[in-house]
């Protein structure tokens, strides 16, 4: 068997396998995992085991994901159902990656708060398998598929403090809103169907040009929705309702992969409906555009005045997707790589946030408020300023990632926002510098095991020296973005063009 | 060697002796931090000789850093960055002698990020490329936010957020004009570069765009001089903060933003500067600097806002001596700015000298001193004197060069900047008449120390300069005067050959 | 003046108060280019010469008589320099610096004997208040004698050297007169204030030195001639005060004008411009005849009108009334100033430009107004975070319905 990897047939059985060899090892470890939780879920040791099987999993999907990237993996032709470009593979490294700082992150929250549920794990590595997916969907079906299982795995993740209400409340709110608004997305998808008579992306975009369908009134009504059900995910206002409750009562490490990760796969999945099907449509620029201004004020307004540590990232995280909305409105290839850029740093600092976060408080750390934070330089001055370089870097100050991220999505609305987030991240470091601790045993309590501080070190290092040197990174962030294709318009009766161009090294 | 190096030595030093104090232990901790300014100062010093007044931008480096984006790490000096370069690095080490005593707490992380202070304010300084500049500008904003919020005074929480959320919200703005106008240039050379003399060669005709530009340069400058209105974060910084960061605050910080006009704001935008109604807006803003700052520091009861009001006024007159471009107010703007410096500065030591000995800054506290405190005294006077503007002091230089090269642009204007120079008598004599030779009726008063040997040793070089610039300036204005006749021949012909196409 | 009589005779003498009219003499081309300018100049000082000599009638303190004594001489100065005779305004600078150098030093030893005087007996009474003074006479012999001298000096009584300064500036007025009139209202305060000066000065030596003494019984004993260090530069002061006339003697009586001819080539450009007015011999001889007469009547009014004898120590005097009570208090200037310039200016600073505009308007409603704003909205949007399912899904339908609108555009 002749395996070229630039030039993948994904008709051909053994091809389709080699490109969706990440997705299928992820697939069996997802399963391992899940035959050895079903045998051993009663001691911590065993909730341990599963976690390190985790990583083990996402690292050799990595692995893979990186095998097809270093041989240049590309498709020949249309791709079917999965697209092999640089952009799926940055993508999936993304996701592998965040999902194992939240593992890495969890294994100390869980023993903490009791929660023996080594279930836990198999829905991450579920989740990310529908990230990758979703990241990966050639065709609307296909991202539908990775979207649904990826939310799923999370509605269960939300609730999976069993004990806790909130936790309950989280799960229920999430899963309702979410089947609402997947059924929104849905609809969107028949109609652009109906419009097109094709889901798969590359080929919506060809049909679009050869029928003129630009102002069509069904597509249009379809990407109205589409932009609905992904607006949802990435919690645009208005749609955005549901993340403050459901990041409150989730537990944190899952309240930071939901802004980290699950963002990052609506994102990755719009941008390329958008680069690839929607091209030649000129309606949506705007509308994002307009989705991005809204959801960056009122995120950052909101957050002023919010009193818990918890909620106050819940709404940055609303505001930055806001800012990331901007990247995506652009829909040129500066803005593609301006978009990836700014998820990796954005990625960082988050998580990095969450993690410092996990190890305040306890109850899933709704209680933890900023005054809370007082005097907690002088007690635990690594902590202190690793939270304070993950504030100045979602503010962006120079010498941190955030910085470098903001400016290469620069835009005049983004400056007034940004003002307007120092007002609730510096209060964050003040509190933690400037204030004097209300007793001695005020931070007593607060822990990272050496897993979180691996990942919290690892995060605040990533961010300081991506915002030195950010030169590699912004590399392969615009090769990546490049990556994703449109089809130029062609005629039904001559055979489709090669559509991809070597990608270089 | 030297040439190529000195600048980035200059900007990298005092990081380097940041991370050393930051692990020196910590009874030695500010001996570390002033031993490291000492160095840079000394590294700076032969800068006074090795620069060419005639020879422009000079000690240049160029280093490509993100040349994916046209962003280098370039650094030189002219003579109009020359001594604020020299003024940096002297109040430095002054501050960190004169912070002995004062800061007690956490003096680790006090005197490391005076330090890093400092190197963000060498680059803000030397930076040639637009991007550089901005990032040093921001850097300096940290580390000053934590200065002021931690080793503050009461009210430092508020004063801290102020300084910093204005300061960034200017600074943000400016962001977005440097990025449009590298944008609109590469439009037109199709080179994407942040590079400061390629933009200054090809900014060209940009219509009403310009307008917009120059006003986020304008206000993230504006807010730093303080231009009023823009100047009401400074009263509460100035007097919330520690003695140092005051000084450097007023003494290093505000000149960043007369520095911005002269290295950026006036020569891109040369059209829009000199067009009527900017020009009049400026020199009216500045006259009500000079006269709104002088009147109000003449009521305030606490020392340290009126110095705070006074910056208002002194840097009311080097915005005028910029705008009147003429080369004896260009000049007597660059030294109004220096002598700022050390006169202001040596009033905030005084005043933090002050307040270390009876914990309070109202001028009603005192009354009398000079007999308690006569070196004191003596050294309060000799500076307030040459914050009026005294001849003989470092301070009439500058105000006299400033009046008289601004009388030719701006005759009227010139004459009620005059006046200013009375109100500067009017709020310093009174306030220095109650605090050191009213009745001595407070006994708390009667019994406090003379300046020690150390504080002497802050004081007495501000002094030397203050007598020294005022009877011999001529060596740094001879160093200043190429570069100012440059600036001024690349602001005015371009605003002169717009103004005949229109 | 509060400062110490060296000090005083130093600067309010001789050389600080003397700047403007050494501006006006340095810049006299300019002066001369305007002939309003130098009129008003001139008008000035007469009215300065004239308005200072009415406050110094009714001073105690004698210092305070010699400084408003100096502000009167100055008006003279002025209107030299303002009626174009540069050299005049000179001259009396030069012979004002003599005498009354002469008259503060020499009143720095009046009040020194009188502080010492009063050290000793641990009194508390003013040194300086010639109601407390008297007589002393016959205890500073040498001070007073000198003192006279320059009394007359300034009086203008010849030969001494402020009658040939004084006289100039009175002849070059009263010479412009003739052309133009405005001049001789000049001339005549000029010749007002100088029978004012001769009375007050006449007065100062009474009270001070003749009639009896009212320092007090224990104090008398202790009152003494200065030391010759004090009293040597006096008699310095006193030859030049009476020789320093030589300097520019008009040629009427035969002498020759050294200052006016040393200074020719620095004023000769504006005395090109502006030609002095010559008058004939018998003029100037009456205006001579005229101003000696002023003087002598100035001096013989005091001595017949004044009464030192009905002086009371300055503890016991009654307080002044009516015209004395104004000229006391100085015409009331200092108090006008106070409430029209500095107390407005104040309130103006305090309450106008720092409490309503800096604090409330500009970093109250703009600065901290907007930052309040922010919050308000971001309180607002908080609101809407109710927690109620079926409300977030209310809302998402309003997006989708703007959402899909939009899209349809």
């Amino acid at each position: 068997m002749n395996l070229d990897f630039q030039a993948l047939d994904l008709s051909r059985p053994g091809d389709l396998l080699v490109a969706l060899a990440p997705e299928l090892v992820l697939t069996l470890a997802a399963l391992l995992v899940l035959l050895v939780v079903a045998w051993r879920h009663r001691t911590p040791q065993d909730l341990r085991l599963a976690g390190w099987l985790t990583l083990a999993g996402l690292g050799a999907a990595g692995f893979a994901a990186w095998f097809l990237w270093w041989r240049g993996a590309g498709a020949a032709g249309i791709p079917a159902m999965i697209a092999v470009d640089d952009f799926r593979f940055v993508a999936d490294w993304l996701f592998l990656g965040t999902t194992a700082l939240t593992v890495l992150v969890s294994f100390d929250y869980l023993e903490r708060e009791a929660v023996w549920v080594p279930e836990y794990f198999v829905l991450l590595l579920f989740a990310t398998l529908g990230m990758m997916l979703m990241a990966g969907a050639q065709d609307l079906m296909v991202l539908f598929l990775g979207l649904e299982l990826m939310s799923i795995a999370l509605y269960v993740l939300a609730g999976s403090s069993r004990r806790s209400a909130a936790g309950a409340e989280a799960a229920l709110k999430y899963f309702l809103l979410g089947a609402f608004a997947s059924g929104f997305l849905l609809y969107g998808i028949a109609l652009v169907y109906g419009a097109t008579a094709t889901t798969n992306l590359t080929l919506i975009g060809v049909q679009i040009a050869t029928l003129g369908l630009q102002h069509g009134t069904m597509l249009e009504i379809g990407l109205g929705l589409l932009l609905v059900g992904f607006g949802f995910k990435v919690a645009a206002v208005p749609f955005h309702m549901w993340a403050p409750d459901v990041y409150d009562g989730s537990p944190t490490p899952i309240a930071g992969y939901m802004a980290t990760a699950v963002k990052a796969a609506a994102f990755a999945a719009l941008f390329r409906v958008l680069g690839e099907a929607f091209a030649a449509v000129p309606a949506w620029h705007a509308i994002v555009w307009w989705l991005a201004v809204v959801t960056m004020v009122v995120g950052n307004l909101i957050a002023l005045v919010q009193r818990t540590l918890k909620r106050l990232l819940a709404y940055s995280s609303i505001a930055h997707a806001g800012y990331l909305l901007v990247a995506v409105a652009t829909g040129t290839a500066a803005g593609a790589a301006a978009f990836l850029f700014y998820l990796v740093a954005y990625t960082l600092m988050t998580l990095a946030a969450f993690a410092l976060l996990a190890a305040k408080g306890t109850n899933g750390e709704r209680d933890v408020r900023i005054d809370d934070l007082a005097g907690l330089a002088q007690r635990r001055p690594w902590l202190a300023l690793a939270l304070a370089v993950c504030m100045l870097s979602l503010l962006g100050i120079p010498f941190t990632a955030g910085f470098i991220g903001k400016w290469v999505l620069l835009a005049a609305v983004l400056v007034l926002a940004s003002v307007i987030s120092a007002g609730y991240y510096l209060p964050v470091i003040m509190a933690m510098y400037m204030q004097p601790e209300p007793s001695a045993e005020a931070h007593a309590g607060m822990r990272l095991g050496r897993l979180g501080s691996a990942v919290v070190a690892a995060a605040v290092a990533g961010l300081l020296f991506f915002g030195v040197r950010p030169n590699r990174l912004l590399d392969i962030a615009r090769v990546s973005g490049a990556s994703v294709r449109v089809a130029p318009a062609v005629s039904s009766d001559a055979p489709p063009a090669s559509l991809r161009e070597p990608t270089g090294r | 060697m030297y040439a190529q190096t000195v600048l980035t030595a200059l900007l990298v030093w005092p990081a380097l002796a940041a991370v050393a104090v930051l692990a020196a232990p910590v009874r030695w901790a500010k001996h570390v931090a002033l031993a490291g300014s000492l160095v840079e100062f000394a590294i700076s010093v032969p800068l006074w000789w090795v620069f060419q007044p005639a020879g422009g931008m000079q000690l240049q480096l160029d280093v490509p850093w993100i040349p994916g984006w046209g962003i280098h790490y370039a650094v030189g000096v002219d003579g109009i960055s020359l001594f604020l370069i020299l003024l940096t690095t002297f109040l430095v080490p002054l501050s960190i002698l004169g912070s002995y005593t004062y800061i007690t707490t956490r003096e680790r992380a006090f005197y490391a990020l005076m330090l890093v202070l400092t190197s963000g304010m060498i680059g803000v300084f030397v930076a040639l490329d637009l991007f550089l500049f901005y990032v040093m500008w921001d850097v300096m904003l940290i580390p000053m936010y934590f200065i002021i919020g931690m080793w503050g005074g009461q009210n430092r929480l508020y004063a801290a957020l102020k300084f910093f959320v204005y300061t960034f919200f200017g600074s943000l703005l400016m962001l977005v004009a440097i990025v449009a106008l590298v944008y609109l240039v590469a439009q037109r050379t199709g080179v994407y570069s942040f590079s400061y003399f390629h933009l200054m060669g090809n900014v060209g005709e940009l219509g009403t765009l310009a307008f917009w530009l120059f006003g986020a340069f304008f206000l993230a400058f504006a807010i730093k001089v303080p231009i009023f209105p823009f100047h009401t974060w400074l009263p509460d910084a100035h007097v919330e903060a520690p003695t140092a960061g005051s000084v450097i605050l007023a003494a290093v910080l505000l000149k960043m933003g007369t520095y911005g006009f002269l290295r950026f704001a006036l020569p891109l935008f040369p059209r829009v500067a000199l067009h009527p109604a900017v020009q009049t807006a400026i020199v009216t803003l500045s006259l009500i600097g000079i006269i709104y700052g002088g009147l109000v520091a003449m009521v305030q009861p606490d020392f340290k806002k009126l110095i705070a009001y006074s910056s208002v006024a002194h840097l009311g007159f080097v915005m005028l001596g910029i705008w009147a471009l003429t080369l004896q107010s260009v000049q007597g703007a660059l030294m109004v700015m220096i002598n700022h410096g050390i006169s202001t500065g040596a009033l905030f030591f005084l005043v933090g000298m002050l307040y270390e000995r009876r914990h309070t800054r109202q001028i009603d506290a005192f009354g009398g001193i000079a007999k308690v405190v006569p070196l004191f005294a003596a050294v309060l006077t000799i500076v307030s004197l040459s914050s009026i503007g005294l001849p003989a002091t470092n301070g009439f230089v500058g105000e006299f060069l400033v009046l008289v090269g601004a009388f030719r642009t701006y005759p009227a204007a010139a004459v009620i900047a005059a006046v200013g120079v009375i109100v500067a008598a009017m709020y310093l004599l009174p306030a220095l008449q109650r605090v050191i030779y009213n009745p001595l009726d407070k006994p708390e008063n009667a019994r406090l120390p003379d300046l020690s040997a150390r504080e002497l040793a802050v004081l007495l070089p501000l002094v030397a300069c203050i007598v020294w610039l005022g009877v011999y300036p001529a060596p740094l204005l001879r160093r200043m005067e190429p570069s100012a006749q440059r600036f001024i021949e690349t602001v005015r012909p371009a605003a002169g050959a717009a103004a005949a196409a229109r | 003046m509060q400062g110490p009589t060296p000090v005083s005779a130093l600067i309010h003498a001789a050389t600080m108060v003397t700047a403007g009219v050494y501006l006006v003499a340095r810049c006299n081309v300019l002066f001369a280019l305007s002939p309003l300018g130098s009129a008003t100049v001139a008008g000035v000082g007469a009215v300065t010469a004239l308005f200072a000599a009415t406050i110094a009638l009714k001073q105690w303190d004698v210092k305070r008589v010699l400084a408003y004594s100096t502000i009167s001489q100055l008006g003279y100065m002025f209107l030299g320099v303002g009626t174009g005779a540069y050299a005049a305004g000179i001259f009396h600078l030069v012979t004002h610096a003599f005498f009354k150098a002469l008259l503060f030093l020499g009143s720095g030893s009046v009040i020194h004997a009188m502080h010492h005087a009063y050290h000793i007996t641990h009194a508390h009474d003013d040194a300086q208040d010639m109601r407390n003074m008297g007589g002393l006479q016959r205890y500073l012999p040498w001070t007073a004698t000198l003192m006279w001298i320059a009394t007359l000096a300034i009086a203008g009584i010849p030969p001494l050297s402020g009658f040939f300064s004084k006289d100039e500036i009175l002849g070059a007025a009263f010479a412009l007169g003739t052309a133009e009139p405005v001049w001789l209202v000049y001339w005549a305060m000029g010749v007002a204030a100088a029978l004012l000066t001769a009375f007050y000065m006449t007065r100062l030596m009474l009270y001070t030195f003749h009639g009896p003494n009212r320092t007090g019984e224990r104090e008398r004993a202790h009152l003494h001639e200065a030391p010759w260090v004090m009293t040597g530069p006096l008699v310095v002061l006193g030859a030049l005060s009476l020789a320093g006339g030589v300097l520019n003697l008009p040629e009427l009586v035969g002498g020759k004008p050294w200052l006016e001819h040393w200074l020719a080539p620095v004023t000769a450009l504006a005395d090109r411009m502006r030609p002095v007015v010559e008058l004939s011999a018998a003029v100037e001889w009456t205006l001579v005849g005229g101003a000696v007469l002023v003087a002598a009547l100035g001096i013989a009014g005091a001595v017949r009108l004044l009464r030192p004898e009905a002086l009371v120590p300055a503890r016991l005097a009654p307080p002044e009334t009516g015209l004395g009570r104004v000229l006391w208090k100085k015409w009331y200037v200092d108090e006008i100033y106070d409430a029209a310039i500095v107390r407005p200016i104040h309130w103006l600073a305090r309450e106008v430009l720092w409490k309503t505009i800096d604090a409330r308007l500009v970093d109250g409603l703009l600065v901290n107004g907007s930052a309040t704003a922010f919050r308000a909205l971001g309180w607002l949007g908080s609101r809407l975070q109710t927690g109620e399912v079926g409300f977030y899904v209310a809302l998402f339908v309003v997006g989708v319905l703007l959402v899909v609108g939009a899209a349809l555009h």
